[in-house]
């Protein structure tokens, strides 16, 4: 028998080659932060020793799924280009690929690396054109909803790529709204989440907003319990962590693994405990340090998420929830955790709907118990 | 072949987890052949390896797509 102890097979590492980007979305959190102006992208040499780098301290995970992110990484084709070609001179499945794109990059170039690195395409298309364009417009304010489509038709044609369709639910644009949008386009799995949106900025839900979607989440919930029990693959896994918790009769240690079982990766090199969080009070190291200073200084980042925050004492959600995203909170505070709270409530309500029959629910840890 | 029933539990009763994991013989005792015990080791490591994806994943919009093998995220 194994060690009673969890061992993780999988390490995620999100890796921003540039902080650039050819869009200038209203509710980017990139361009708030400005930290676009003052960094360079990540060259193709540094590329390559990122992927080396982390073979190495990472060498306790079976397998490192990279994650591009952004800025818009497809702006900085020749070190994606070198990560993916470093990455296919290890062995098979040592290294996977993600991406987050805006979708507006049509380059015969962008659908060969995507079929090289057989990548997971998330792709950020909010809603039907006058819903996407109205805050997702390139520099010059050009709308970019038909470039997005064109994009997808050219992923579909090119590649065997699984794609995601991500959308922003703000105000006017609600979830109920967004979800079939996106089941409409033919995607894989999709998801749509209320925007990030500082106190007062005009696309932020207002109260009747977010009252309207905490109702719409408890609508979802009933069409995943309306999959799960009809065995029908989830296309939108928002509860899906919170329901197997329950199943696995676990509770959650943190709210995401990172500085443990995820990393972050700046353009320059620097290692973070996700490339989410602020880099001057939360910086691990660079890359090119000595492997066991970053990996250690990581785990004592993750100690630290595992201690609960005092607004976390008295929340009934603290179980399944395991104290709330580090980003988020230190941009949305209170109103993330009411959305929060209310997933994992209807995660319990779907939980509860499959008690005396669990088998559809065991379907979705994809463990066979014949 | 060790009945589903006692699979599922040992699935979703995390103190029957550790203690198969601690002593698998105190637990299962002398009658189970060796495919029964190999049929239970499997799932305690892939019950593992769940627990694992689970915990690494944030749920929010900004956190990761569909990577895992049944879209955990």
């Amino acid at each position: 028998m194994g060690s009673p102890e969890v061992q993780h097979r999988r390490a995620e590492v999100l890796i921003a080659t540039t902080w650039a980007c050819n869009l200038r979305c209203t509710y980017c959190f990139v361009q708030e932060n400005g930290i676009v102006a003052e960094s360079r992208p990540m060259s193709p040499v540094l590329a390559r020793q990122v992927l080396d780098r982390l073979d190495q301290a990472l060498a306790h995970f079976e397998h490192i799924d990279i994650h591009l992110y952004g800025g818009e990484p497809l702006t900085n084709l020749p070190a994606l280009e070198a990560l993916v070609d470093r990455a296919l001179q290890y062995p098979p499945g040592r290294f996977t690929f993600s991406i987050t794109t805006n979708g507006t990059v049509l380059d015969q170039r962008v659908f060969d690396l995507l079929e090289a690195g057989r990548f997971e395409v998330i792709l950020s298309i909010d809603g039907p054109a006058p819903v996407h364009d109205a805050y997702r417009r390139t520099r010059d304010g050009s709308p970019t909803h038909a470039r997005v489509l064109e994009f997808l038709g050219a992923v579909r044609k090119h590649t065997r790529c699984r794609v995601q369709g991500s959308s922003v639910v703000r105000s006017g644009w609600g979830l109920v709204e967004a979800i079939p949008y996106l089941r409409s386009l033919g995607v894989d799995s999709f998801k749509a989440q209320a925007v990030r949106a500082p106190e007062g900025a005009d696309y932020g839900l207002s109260q009747a907003d977010m009252q309207t979607y905490l109702d719409d989440l408890e609508i979802v919930g009933r069409h995943v319990i309306e999959d799960i029990a009809a065995r029908r693959p989830l296309k939108d896994n928002r509860f899906t962590t919170p329901v197997l918790h329950q199943l696995l009769g676990t509770r959650r240690e943190s709210f995401c693994g990172a500085g443990k079982y995820s990393f972050g990766i700046t353009p320059s090199g620097e290692v973070l405990p996700c490339i989410l969080v602020d880099a001057a009070t939360n910086r691990l190291g660079d890359i090119r340090d000595p492997a066991h200073a970053w990996v250690e200084a990581g785990r004592d980042w993750w100690e630290t998420r595992t201690t609960l925050r005092d607004e976390c004492s008295d929340c009934r959600s603290h179980d399944l929830c395991g104290g709330g995203c580090p980003a988020i909170l230190a941009v949305c505070a209170e109103d993330q955790c009411v959305f929060t709270r209310k997933e994992v409530d209807v995660a319990r309500d779907i939980y509860a709907h499959f008690a005396n029959d669990i088998d559809p629910l065991i379907d979705l840890t994809g463990i066979s118990l014949e | 072949m060790a009945s589903r029933s006692f699979l599922r539990k040992v699935l979703t009763d995390p103190k029957l987890r550790a203690a198969l994991a601690e002593d698998p013989a105190k637990v299962l005792g002398s009658d189970l052949s060796k495919s029964e015990i190999l049929e239970v080791k499997r799932i305690l490591t892939q019950v593992r390896d769940l627990e694992g994806q689970i915990a690494a994943m944030g749920t929010t919009i900004l956190c990761q797509g569909d990577s895992s093998p049944r879209g955990i995220a």
